[in-house]
């Protein structure tokens, strides 16, 4: 999951979000909920805030994305709903994410609830309590199913919880909006790993009558360069994990060098650059294959962490990790140009020959995207994988190769995956689970 | 889509309508698609454009619109220079037939205009035919009313008034009869009165207010300009509605009489502030005609979760109860001293307040040398309030001294 999430958590004041309000022109066409996986009704909502009924434009914008504040916070805002802003000719884009996450905050300060279903529908299990996961069970509950959320981590949240950082999305934020879907009547089962007795079989064994399937990517990326198994080396994954557990008050301070190389040029990378910093490193060598304007990361982002000292490698490659006495002292790299142009993907690269050089560092870590845990595989017989090792789905309804299993998320996306596209999916999935279920067919 | 399916319903001059908001006589209701567009949107009723009798002639000039844009926002006022509907009653009556068989929950009002009695009564006559639920009867072209005193506003005439409503009323055996107004008037209770003796039902308050919307200073033709000339035109918008609101007191404290309101409405909010002094329902235009029809959807969702928050349980709970706060100024209290005071961590420092009180007000602010930060002079300060009103951040509140 690359998010693009900026410093950028105080919320709007009331007076604050009336100006950005009234400042948008509410087009019929409205671009920016076009620009939206999620597609949320954006003109509606601002202009809900902006008639005075802050109530109205969280329930519009909910019914798209359960997550209304997280996304506010964590989308990559200037390549979606921002980017397409008509009010970018006139002057600049109407801040819709800030607006999104001023609604969400409201809600939460005010405690409006959710008007309950009637619970008269069918089981379903969702396996995995990110926002896929949660969307798609907020949806079936809104349907009048009962899921039912297995989550391996003690709390639900997925990447919201255990990979953006505090800093970019605050735990409260993210916990009520946990809470928000549970008040819709979805039952979340932390703590509760796929394992033997909560295999896929098990689990339509026992009654469920469907499974959405939105475990995630957990296991993160490496480049396989000498050295890449010394002890010193992680993955954003691993590092990012043991930071918000750390935060939450469920591990120990995670152990940082003063010197940290992070290979990666999206979000994540920025994310782990952020963390570093914040558990001591005093020295951080960014280092990926793009360009500044070809890097994946939001603006936002990258001026936080380049701003903070950090130094850019940038058109680079890692090609080798050095180490003596079983630790790392630093990497490799060597300069690359692209084969192809517009193409910025690893076997586009093509190394400069007597470029290379040595970035001195005790720690070096991946950020460079992740793919399914190799184990989903024994736990969900009969759903076909493609050769990485992702669900293969129709992307209209997240319908797998078995009958009765939806998956979304990033445990079946080919990369590019961002929260709010989680959830997009996870909602889709969820109509496409209820259609499923009404139509009786197994 | 609304996100509160409350019931909004309110009867008007025992008509039921299914929530309080429909659009006014005006652009927006000269077209049967459009007012078909608006039944399918939400809204509970419709006044369609002021018809008159088929001799009529309508001659209209373009271009017809111009507008008060303030600060960078467009549409304070709408001026036009609008007639009343080119379309005759024998267009009118068979769309307000087509209207009340496609949408028979829906109000269908008609608004109208006679040059003479036997015109007023025949258009009584031929939308009572045609199933009409409210005949509004215009007094109030910002353009001037026909017959009698052509150019000049039937609602001006308290004598005119009370005669051409008595007539309509003779003629109505089966709908209601509203009287709409002009807030142009020395004293609109008067009006008000006027209508009530003339047996009309209700009035409807207030068209729009006769204006000058601005002068080109290079071409010295004042707008909207129609080949170098121009004249004075209706407005409308958020600009007048504390002019509503006050014509709505007023009848509202003095008459008897149910009002539909209408005259500056934009949201939820603005309509609900018309309820509290003393307007059953409440008619919509320029804000349809600014942001579309589908802002029903926001004015519904609004008003249902301002009852559900406030604990009450229909709309018509809310009418008139701003009315017993509203006195004469020597009745106001004198006995509390109020101040203004600072919340200083919302203060942006522009130094708004210390120029209105120092220009406008008492030279109770000065500006903390150390940060800026206004310092209110709690004996200089006898409060106004005008600070509070300039204050950009609401950092500016008033307490009790």
């Amino acid at each position: 999951m690359s998010e693009a999430a900026c410093a950028r958590v105080s919320v709007l004041t009331d007076t604050q979000a009336q100006l950005e309000a009234s400042r948008c022109l509410m087009c019929e066409d409205s671009p920016c909920v076009a620009a939206c996986p999620a597609r949320v009704p954006v003109k509606h909502f601002i202009r809900a805030l902006r008639f005075e009924s802050p109530r109205r434009a969280i329930n519009l914008i909910r019914e798209q994305n359960v997550f209304a504040g997280v996304c506010g916070l964590a989308c990559p805002v200037d390549r979606l709903c921002e980017g397409a802003c008509s009010s970018t000719e006139l002057s600049m884009p109407i801040q819709i994410g800030r607006l999104q996450h001023y609604a969400a905050e409201t809600a939460l300060r005010a405690g409006w609830k959710s008007r309950a279903t009637p619970r008269t529908g069918q089981k379903v299990a969702i396996i995995g309590g990110g926002p896929s996961g949660l969307a798609a069970a907020a949806e079936l509950a809104r349907c009048g199913h009962r899921p039912t959320v297995f989550e391996k981590s003690p709390r639900p949240g997925g990447i919201c919880t255990y990979g953006v950082p505090a800093h970019r999305v605050p735990q409260e934020l993210v916990a009520g909006e946990v809470e928000y879907v549970k008040s819709l009547g979805v039952e979340i089962k932390p703590s509760s790993p796929l394992g033997d007795g909560t295999t896929l079989d098990a689990l339509l064994a026992q009654g469920y009558r469907a499974v959405y399937v939105a475990a995630g990517a957990q296991q993160a990326a490496a480049v396989p360069i000498p050295g890449a198994d010394l002890p010193g080396v992680t993955t954003w994954k691993q590092l990012l994990n043991a930071f918000s557990a750390f935060k939450l008050g469920e591990g120990p301070k995670p152990d940082v060098p003063q010197n940290v190389i992070i290979v990666g040029g999206g979000s994540v990378a920025m994310d782990v650059a952020s963390a570093a910093l914040q558990l001591g490193a005093a020295e951080i060598d960014m280092v990926c294959l793009e360009a500044p304007r070809e890097m994946p990361a939001d603006r936002n982002e990258l001026d936080e962490v380049w701003a903070a000292g950090a130094r850019f490698h940038t058109r680079s490659t890692p090609i080798e990790i050095t180490g003596t006495g079983g630790k790392v002292t630093g990497l490799k790299v060597a300069r690359i140009r692209w084969k192809e142009p517009d193409k910025f993907i690893p076997s586009n690269a093509v190394r400069i020959a007597g470029t290379e050089y040595w970035l001195p560092g005790a720690m070096v870590v991946f950020a460079i995207g992740a793919k399914p845990s190799p184990e989903l595989a024994k736990l969900l017989t009969g759903v076909k994988l493609d050769a990485s090792g992702r669900i293969v789905i129709d992307p209209e309804t997240g319908a797998t190769s078995r009958p009765g299993v939806f998956a979304g998320g990033d445990v079946a996306a080919g990369g590019g995956m961002t929260i709010v596209r989680a959830v997009a999916e996870g909602k889709r999935a969820g109509q496409a689970i209820d259609a499923y279920l009404r139509g009786g067919v197994s | 889509m609304i996100t509160n399916e409350r019931d909004l319903s309110i009867d008007f001059c025992g008509v039921h309508f299914v929530n309080p908001f429909l659009l006014s006589a005006a652009p927006p209701t000269d077209d049967l698609d459009m007012v078909r567009a608006a039944f399918e949107a939400g809204w509970a009723g419709a006044v369609l454009k002021t018809t008159s009798v088929e001799t009529e002639k309508v001659d209209l000039v373009y271009p017809m619109m111009s507008a008060v844009h303030y600060d960078g926002h467009r549409i304070m006022g709408l001026g036009n220079i609008d007639l009343i509907s080119e379309h005759h009653i024998d267009v009118v009556e068979k769309r307000a037939a087509t209207l009340k068989r496609e949408y028979p929950d829906r109000v269908v009002a008609v608004s109208m205009m006679g040059s003479k009695k036997e015109e007023w009564q025949e258009l009584v006559r031929r939308l009572e035919a045609a199933g009409v639920d409210i005949i509004e009867c215009s007094f109030s072209c910002p353009q001037g009313s026909m017959g009698e005193e052509p150019g000049a506003m039937l609602a001006q005439s308290l004598e005119a008034t009370e005669r051409v409503a008595g007539w309509v009323k003779q003629a109505a055996k089966r709908c209601p009869v509203v009287i709409k107004i002009t807030p142009q008037v020395a004293n609109i209770v008067k009006v008000a009165q006027a209508v009530k003796r003339g047996g009309a039902d209700a009035i409807c308050a207030a068209n729009t207010i006769p204006s000058l919307m601005g002068v080109n200073v290079d071409t010295f033709v004042p707008y909207p300009d129609v080949q170098g000339r121009s004249t004075y035109s209706g407005m409308s918008g958020p600009a007048t509605k504390p002019i509503t609101l006050r014509t709505l007191a007023e009848i509202s404290r003095q008459v008897d009489l149910p009002i539909t309101a209408t005259g500056g409405p934009v949201s939820w909010h603005d309509a609900v502030e018309m309820m509290l002094v003393g307007a059953t329902t409440v008619q919509f235009c320029t804000a349809v005609m600014h942001y579309g029809v589908d802002i029903i959807d926001d004015l519904r969702d609004g008003l249902a979760f301002y009852l559900e928050d406030k604990g009450f349980a229909k709309p018509a709970d809310i009418i008139g109860r701003a009315l017993p706060n509203i006195v004469n100024h020597g009745e106001l209290s004198r006995d509390v001293k109020v101040i203004s005071a600072l919340i200083e961590e919302r203060c942006v420092k522009c130094d708004l307040c210390y120029i209105a009180c120092r220009d406008g007000g008492h030279q109770a602010i000065k500006l903390r040398k150390t940060d800026r930060l206004p310092e209110i002079d709690r004996e200089k300060c006898p409060g106004c309030r005008l600070c509070v009103t300039v204050c950009p951040a609401d950092a500016l509140t008033m307490v009790k001294k």
